[in-house]
């Protein structure tokens, strides 16, 4: 059976437009509602849309939600959730996100905004 | 298709086929005949101007000094009023540290607008917190105007410098900056302009506004980055000393810095760049002042119109609705400014978002970000349309569901 992010990166580079990718993160941002979590305790620091990212436990294994102002953001977070949701720490310190790295979000992604994203590991290496 | 007199004058369009540049704001492309002055400066012509005695040294001291008075020529200065900068930010670092923090005390103030971008802002707030002296920021309208009257009301005689854009990096609104300067001249008030906007659109003669500083930035009006220009009136000049000390600023044993502008341009200066600048106001000179200023008004009234068709999306334009220069920011009810963008990059279309480096005027405004599309004299009637065919396509994406 694949993993999340495996099937994750399978799907995206299935995909032949850019513009469906971006279908693709807009449609999951949309899907993942209005969560109850824009507090400054969840707010990710440094990233220039607003992102707000709550790390839970629930019987060892890892629920991760995220919000953000922009859909793009907002949809790449959720998917890093979804990697993480349901792993035990150690499978989640253990695990990298590589799904980015595929293809071409260079030019929308600045440095302010990966580094956000980024921050979503951060937070599990420290747990 | 994509006709324009001066396009081809910027081999970038060339090498970019297709891409939408309507960045102009942050930087501009450069013409062809100031890459050639770039090329040909290190090509044959590159020594440094150390007063030394061989040729090639000579030479490119007398070009810079032309470049110099190029620069005062087009300024309406005088060639020793001209000081070479890195920018436009590191000019009103200068003014800041090394005439007004000298002045200000406790019971003095400055004062700013709410429309500076932060390189005419943040200077002034580092050295009124130093001195705790008080910084006044002026209102914009709700059109997004400079509030003379508030301006009016804030200065007054404990006001020792007034620091003013000429035109808004977001809203393409100009200041009334005559007026201002003539506010200041009743005050006795010293007025730095911002003019690093308004250049690459507008000429502007610092005898004739009388103000005792202006800045601008070369790479926003066709010229290279890495050299921008700080007016300095000749009356304050004995009395201003360096920010940075280095070499080739002082003479003689004693450590005397030389009498000219020259003494702020400590270290080995980049002559390169200084040709570049001069090459980019030649290039603005010979060109038909009039048709670029009918073209970029053409163009404003044309984008202006394609706004109206993007209200329906909950498209809303910042500030004022008679925009004076190419510069255009907007906001969507029902999507995200970082998206648009993002999507509009998609499209090939280049612009900016965010903040801005307003944070003032968006904090007053009550809003986090925008995008800005800012457009030079090589866009195109053709660029506007596929800009607003893609932002249209975006917002459909983006807000079918909201
Ligand atoms: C109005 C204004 N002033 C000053 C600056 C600073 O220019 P630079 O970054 O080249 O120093 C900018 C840059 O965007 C600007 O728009």
């Amino acid at each position: 059976m694949l993993k999340t992010q495996q099937k994750l990166i399978k799907k995206l580079s299935q995909m032949e437009d850019e513009l469906d990718i971006f279908d693709y993160f807009i449609d999951k941002a949309l899907a993942g509602g209005k969560p109850d979590i824009r507090k400054s305790e969840y707010q990710i620091r440094g990233c220039a849309s607003g992102l707000w990212v709550k790390v839970e436990r629930k019987e060892d294994k890892l629920v991760l939600t995220a919000d953000s102002d922009s859909l793009l953001i907002k949809g790449i977070a959720l998917s890093i959730c979804e990697i993480y949701n349901g792993m035990t720490v150690k499978e989640a310190k253990a695990t990298k996100i590589t799904f980015l790295d595929g293809f071409d979000l260079a030019g929308e992604l600045n440095e302010s905004r990966r580094n956000g994203l980024s921050q979503i590991s951060g937070i599990i290496m420290k747990l | 298709m994509m006709k324009n007199k001066w396009r081809n004058d910027f081999p970038f369009f060339a090498g970019n086929p297709g891409l939408v540049y309507f960045d102009n704001s942050a930087t501009t492309q450069k013409p062809q005949i100031v890459i050639d002055t770039l090329c040909r400066f290190y090509t044959d012509e590159n020594a440094p101007i150390s007063r030394s005695a061989y040729t090639l040294s000579r030479k490119a001291e007398q070009k810079s000094e032309t470049a110099r008075q190029i620069v005062a020529t087009f300024l309406g200065a005088k060639k020793g009023e001209i000081v070479f900068t890195k920018s436009a930010t590191e000019a009103a670092n200068i003014v800041a540290a090394t005439y007004a923090a000298r002045r200000l005390t406790s019971r003095h103030n400055i004062v700013v607008t709410a429309l500076e971008h932060n390189s005419n802002f943040l200077p002034w707030r580092q050295i009124c917190a130093g001195a705790r002296a008080e910084l006044r920021v002026v209102k914009i309208t709700q059109e997004g105007c400079l509030d003379l009257e508030d301006l009016e009301q804030k200065i007054d005689d404990q006001t020792i410098i007034a620091a003013v854009t000429c035109a808004s990096n977001f809203l393409g609104s100009k200041t009334e900056y005559e007026r201002v300067a003539e506010i200041c001249k009743q005050h006795r008030v010293s007025l730095v302009l911002d003019a690093a906007q308004l250049v690459a659109h507008q000429r502007i003669d610092v005898r004739h506004i009388n103000c005792d500083f202006l800045f601008l930035s070369g790479h926003k009006m066709y010229a290279p980055a890495g050299i921008g220009v700080l007016y300095v009136k000749e009356e304050h000049l004995v009395e201003m000393n360096p920010l940075l000390v280095g070499g080739g600023i002082v003479s003689g044993q004693d450590f005397c810095f030389v009498e000219n502008s020259a003494k702020f341009e400590a270290g080995t200066q980049d002559v390169a760049a200084r040709l570049g600048l001069a090459s980019a106001i030649q290039y603005l000179q010979q060109i038909n002042e009039n048709e670029v200023a009918e073209h970029e008004h053409n163009l404003c009234s044309y984008v202006h119109s394609g706004f109206q068709h993007v209200e329906k999306y909950g498209v809303k334009m910042l500030g004022n609705q008679v925009v004076e220069l190419p510069i255009f920011s907007f906001i969507c009810e029902k999507a995200h400014f970082f998206d648009i963008a993002a999507l509009l990059n998609h499209f090939q279309i280049a612009v900016r978002s965010g903040s801005l480096c307003a944070q003032n005027a968006f904090s007053q405004m009550g809003i986090e970000g925008c995008v800005r599309i800012s457009l030079g004299l090589y866009n195109t009637f053709d660029e506007v349309d596929i800009f607003f065919n893609a932002l249209e396509l975006s917002l459909r994406k983006l807000t079918a569901f909201s």
